[in-house]
């Protein structure tokens, strides 16, 4: 993470294409200035000596929330069906991934 | 009808509970109120007119019956929408999720119907929660009830908005990294960030989940109290909801500050901070002062890290969190796509806005193979500095009292093409939600132009009863005006 941290066009495509985000062309050279600039605002990290420091997993070291592995029903089944784009019956509809 | 939008959510609950006045007068005026004000304001995204006014018709006849009525009796509450109310479209102000109908409550509106409280509306909000000032709702700008050319803040500026211009008593946000407590004191409200883990989250919206917590948002202490007993404590629903979570707030004043002692830390009364706003907070620390608390100067040495670590974690968890919009089982989805693929990225680029895109792309660049120990990892390392500076100082003093914002509620337009400078503005409220510790806004003063100044009070984990008789306290000192009638 060093000082100004430039993003290159390849760079937002590449990071796009990880996250599934099409993006128009605009927003590609959009992003890759605004992109520059963040990454330098938040270069200051780099200097920040983080030796021996454990990173945070839970903030009031709340470890395992453990109960019984138990079944239980949802009353409102047609609604979460009745929320996708496309369905068929009490499927969700997607395009066909194997040929 | 005016004067029952002027009541306290407690003296709503209280005429309703003993007869005094009916839940569907309360309903109908609040209702009126909306009609009559939410054009100018926009905080709305959904007013659930038919829905309030069943509502209390229900409360009402349960009365008659001679039941006893839960403790919001008849208290209209505006939601964010990014909280799930059954049957009810939750869009968090993004095109993504049009048309989703909640399938089920959050537990927390659960918990406010059991109470006998009415629903009485969805709030704008910055889209997926991610802004402070509204301007990223993919629907419409919703604006400051003191001035019409502001911002309310955000992200829960619909929420506060709606409480400031009396469209509703009490209002829920939620908070991330200031989105109660920002809104709150751009609006002249009382706005709790609950230690984390104090309120349950099942059926909020995910945006980053190490940070996200709900909280009131009310135009008196005494009213964020009531809403946060009725929503506070442990789910089964929420594993990170904590088993001591204490479930009973009052929100009394202290009789005397007596043996209290206020840090004041020196990193927050840094250059750059408005004049007006540091002469209106020390106004309030010196009022606590004259009644006895101790004010020490104090210093949280990591606090210039606390904005690029939230920068790197919060997008970190919403590009993991957002991953769920596919257009597969809710919301909208791209015609046309010819593969799986396609269909993801047609539809997530098309659904969502430029804020929410920019920052899942900061995401997951973050944790990207070659970048997740130069970024997320030396972040989640920084914020165990920054909770460790609040653990020390509390072992000193018993609170903070900071500002809450560096300036009062800018205008329209003025930080939106800027996103470095729109991140800054939540400088103050980030640290809090690193540490998980109780927060909270609380109203201290105007500016030369009349907008609302926040004074921040922080306490440590599970302190949040303590915290609201500090703010009690200070509110009846400060004598915060109420906002009445506007242009």
């Amino acid at each position: 993470m060093e000082k100004s941290s430039l993003i290159t066009k390849e760079d937002v495509l590449k990071i796009a294409a990880l996250a599934k985000l099409s993006l128009s062309a605009d927003e590609v050279s959009r992003y890759q200035s605004q992109f520059t600039k963040i990454l330098d605002s938040i270069a200051e990290l780099s200097r920040l000596n983080v030796e021996n420091v454990p990173p945070t997993s839970s903030v009031l070291g709340l470890k395992n929330a453990l109960r019984e592995d138990e079944i239980a029903s949802f009353e409102n089944m047609e609604a979460l069906i009745d929320n996708a784009p496309e369905k068929d019956g009490p499927y969700f509809k997607v395009p066909k991934i194997i040929e | 009808m005016k004067h029952l939008t002027s009541l306290s959510a407690a003296q709503i609950a209280k005429n309703v509970s003993d007869g005094s006045l009916k839940a569907e007068e309360v309903a109908a005026a609040h209702l009126s109120r909306i009609t009559s004000e939410d054009p100018k304001v926009k905080a709305f995204i959904a007013v659930l007119e038919e829905d309030a006014l069943e509502a209390a018709r229900q409360i009402d006849s349960k009365r008659a019956q001679g039941k006893k009525l839960g403790k919001l009796a008849g208290v209209p509450i505006a939601i964010k929408d990014n909280i799930l109310v059954k049957g009810v479209e939750t869009t968090c102000a993004s095109k993504i999720l049009k048309g989703f109908k909640a399938p089920y409550d959050a537990t927390i509106i659960e918990k406010l119907k059991q109470e006998d409280a009415i629903v009485i509306g969805k709030t704008n909000l910055d889209e997926f929660a991610m802004g402070s000032s509204n301007e990223n709702s993919a629907f419409f700008k919703t604006r400051n009830p003191w001035n019409l050319d502001a911002v309310p803040g955000g992200s829960s500026g619909g929420s506060a908005a709606a409480v400031a211009a009396k469209m509703a008593p009490l209002s829920l946000g939620s908070d991330t990294g200031g989105s109660i407590r920002q809104p709150a004191a751009f609006c002249g409200l009382v706005g709790l960030k609950p230690t984390y883990g104090l309120v349950s989250r099942y059926g909020l919206i995910a945006f980053a989940s190490s940070l996200d917590q709900i909280g009131p948002m009310a135009r008196s202490v005494e009213d964020a109290a009531l809403l946060l007993s009725s929503i506070a404590g442990h789910d089964l629903k929420d594993s990170t909801s904590s088993p001591q979570a204490p479930t009973h707030f009052s929100g009394k004043p202290l009789e005397s500050a007596r043996g209290l002692r206020i840090g004041m830390p020196r990193e927050y009364f840094a250059e750059g901070l408005d004049p007006e706003i540091r002469k209106s907070v020390w106004n309030a620390v010196n009022f606590l002062k004259t009644i006895g608390a101790e004010v020490k100067d104090v210093s949280l040495p990591h606090t210039a890290y606390a904005v690029a670590t939230y920068y790197i974690i919060a997008p970190s968890e919403a590009a993991s969190n957002l991953a769920r919009f596919d257009g597969v089982r809710y919301g909208r989805r791209a015609q046309d796509a010819r593969s799986l693929s396609e269909l993801y990225e047609k539809t997530r680029g098309e659904g969502f806005g430029p804020e929410v895109k920019r920052r899942i792309m900061l995401g997951t660049y973050a944790l990207s193979s070659g970048y997740y120990d130069a970024y997320y990892n030396r972040a989640q390392k920084a914020r165990t500095l920054i909770a460790q500076d609040f653990e020390n100082v509390f072992k000193e003093v018993d609170f903070l009292a900071t500002p809450t914002t560096p300036t009062a509620a800018f205008k329209f337009g003025e930080k939106s093409s800027d996103p470095v400078a729109m991140y800054l503005s939540d400088i103050f409220t980030i640290p809090s939600n690193l540490a998980g510790n109780a927060s909270l806004s609380i109203p201290c003063g105007l500016t030369k132009e009349h907008l609302p100044i926040g004074l921040q009070l922080i306490a440590p984990a599970f302190q949040d009863e303590k915290l609201l008789a500090l703010a009690a306290t200070v509110e009846k000192a400060v004598c915060f005006p109420q906002l009445t009638g506007h242009g």
